[in-house]
């Protein structure tokens, strides 16, 4: 009999975590400040410990994972390889289909791999509490968490609707043991200003993160930093973890490699995560598909050019070597709230830009419809965005039918989603429809890239 | 101003749950959120909308996607201290 489930043991566990910006054929291009100069690690040592900026800018292949953090790993980690032989018989398909489950960590997701070496590092740099801001709560969650172990204070600005509308992600966050505080507050200058301007504002993100930034650069001590969950270099550097772990999973299942490596790319950690190792394999001479899956309807990756870009309407921010669909782009609506970023993070776009990644677009109801068989086939209910890659699985398990292949297919089921079940509801209710970008708009959209320099960079 | 519209309630994609009209027209005190338009688009006719209610500068100020982190990052630094020097003289 197959086992479902593939189990690493904890003494096996990787110890180190694996930095893909070492083994680029070509290095990466540095982001430029206003005045075309790359941006220093000084300019973030308000924000970020400095053991932190010096993973953020190294190219040091391997990087060792602290004793302490392992051990807090342990928590949940190594997480489980599954079979998923209940959706492989319901396709018919011959691939094996495999997911790693990074939905049993305490928070419910992958976020927590780097929450913890966050919170660590800072500690380690003599910081006494973290600040962040948070939405829907899912990354505040984290951070909590891995503060209630590392022993640091936890800040967290939650929009003030929010604050009022979520009371559970909220209640995880304090019993954890972080300050949730709604936002605008009386606590910064940024709050104060909003607040005196508009006592009864429901708050935004943007106001948020000004106060998670301001409260961490303000402190008179300087023992307050803040964190962030996405997009940078050393968050997609802790999630390697996931994909590092697969590689050995899948050596007991007897597998030397698998053909196709999925994960949805939205700030792009938890696809980092799962393929960076599997792209050091391919920089090494393995036939391995590498599949960054994102939403048809806010292609980033898929059908944008690779550039400089501004951030910023007035042209005045650093430009960024990224893949963007242009800075006048507006995406149309999708319910993936996580994956609706206007520029992939640096180190996924970079990889993209060398083929050693090839991104995928699919449409919201089909994602749906892959998460709907996936909870009756394998039983759990996805976050939106792990729908991406469960749509990216099928459509290949399909493929390798069709070709009559017996395929080795890996994806990161990356989270549940139980605090976000109206997703389904609008699916089940027939509320959701497809937005296709048309090529019309993809061009107007980056006409404005033209005069801007291109990204200096050849296959 | 109650707004006609303000009784529509959909699912924030950013926040994670349900908000009225209200709340994506006025985010900003006075000036909608920068989503406004590719989440409101099937219920409403959203430019047309925007176009009575707000001037062109917001509008297009509303095209704009939102800053990369790092950027974001650096410019609020810069805001919060200077904001913090200025509340001290």
């Amino acid at each position: 009999m197959n086992a479902t489930k593939i189990f690493l043991n904890e003494q096996d566990m990787p110890r180190q975590w694996y930095n893909l910006a070492a083994d680029f054929p070509k290095p990466m291009l540095p982001p430029l400040g206003p005045g075309g100069q790359p941006i220093s690690p000084d300019m973030l040592a308000p924000v970020f410990p400095m053991n932190l900026i010096e993973q953020e800018v190294s190219s040091q292949r391997w990087i060792d994972i602290p004793e302490k953090v392992l051990e807090m790993y342990k928590l949940w980690r190594p997480s489980p390889l599954y079979r998923a032989t209940r959706l492989e018989k319901f396709l018919g398909t011959p691939a094996k289909i495999f997911y790693k489950n990074e939905g049993v960590s305490p928070a419910g997701s992958h976020k927590p791999n780097t929450a913890i070496p966050q919170a660590y590092y800072n500690k380690e740099f003599g910081i006494k509490r973290l600040t962040t801001e948070t939405g829907a709560g899912q990354w505040g969650s984290a951070l909590s968490f891995a503060c209630s172990l590392i022993g640091l204070e936890c800040k967290v600005y939650m929009v003030r609707i929010s604050f009022e509308q979520k009371p559970f992600r909220r209640l995880m966050m304090e019993t954890w043991g972080g300050k949730c505080i709604p936002s605008p507050s009386t606590e910064t200058n940024a709050g104060r200003k909003i607040l005196q301007e508009n006592p009864d504002t429901p708050g935004s993100l943007g106001i948020a993160i000004s106060e998670a930034v301001e409260a961490a650069v303000t402190d008179p001590t300087g023992q307050t930093r803040y964190s962030l969950g996405s997009v940078l270099n050393h968050v997609m550097l802790h999630q390697t973890i996931i994909g590092l772990e697969a590689q050995k999973q899948l050596a007991l299942a007897g597998i030397k490699k698998p053909d196709v490596v999925i994960a949805c790319a939205g700030g792009g950690s938890n696809f980092a995560g799962l393929a960076f190792p599997f792209v050091n394999d391919k920089i090494h001479g393995a036939k391995i598909d590498i599949i960054p899956v994102e939403p048809s309807s806010c292609p980033t990756l898929t059908k944008a050019p690779f550039c400089y870009d501004f951030g910023d309407n007035a042209e005045m921010t650093p430009l960024l070597p990224m893949h963007s669909l242009g800075h006048k782009f507006v995406p149309p609506p999708i319910h993936a709230g996580g994956l609706r970023y206007h520029g992939m993070a640096p180190l996924v776009s970079h990889a993209a830009e060398l083929g050693l990644i090839t991104p995928r677009a699919i449409d919201q109801l089909e994602c749906y419809e892959a998460a709907m068989i996936f909870a009756r086939t394998e039983g759990f209910i996805s976050a939106p965005e792990t729908s991406h890659a469960i749509a990216c699985a099928i459509q290949e398990a399909k493929k390798a039918k069709e070709e009559g292949k017996e395929k080795v297919i890996l994806f990161n089921w990356s989270g549940h989603g139980l605090m976000d079940l109206t997703g389904y509801d609008a699916y089940m209710s027939g509320k959701l429809v497809n937005y296709p970008l048309p090529e019309e708009e993809i061009k107007k959209s980056t006409a404005v890239l033209k005069d801007l320099p291109k990204a200096a960079i050849k296959k | 101003m109650p707004d006609k519209y303000d009784v529509f309630e959909k699912r924030c994609p950013m926040l994670g749950h349900a908000i009225s009209f209200k709340y994506c027209r006025s985010v900003n005190s006075t000036t909608p959120c920068r989503k406004i338009m590719d989440c409101w688009f099937e219920q409403i006719p959203i430019r047309q909308y925007l176009e009575e209610n707000f001037s062109i500068e917001t509008i297009q100020n509303l095209l704009q996607p939102p800053k990369p982190k790092i950027v974001s990052l650096l410019e609020m630094i810069d805001q919060a201290r200077a904001s913090s020097q200025h509340s001290q003289t």
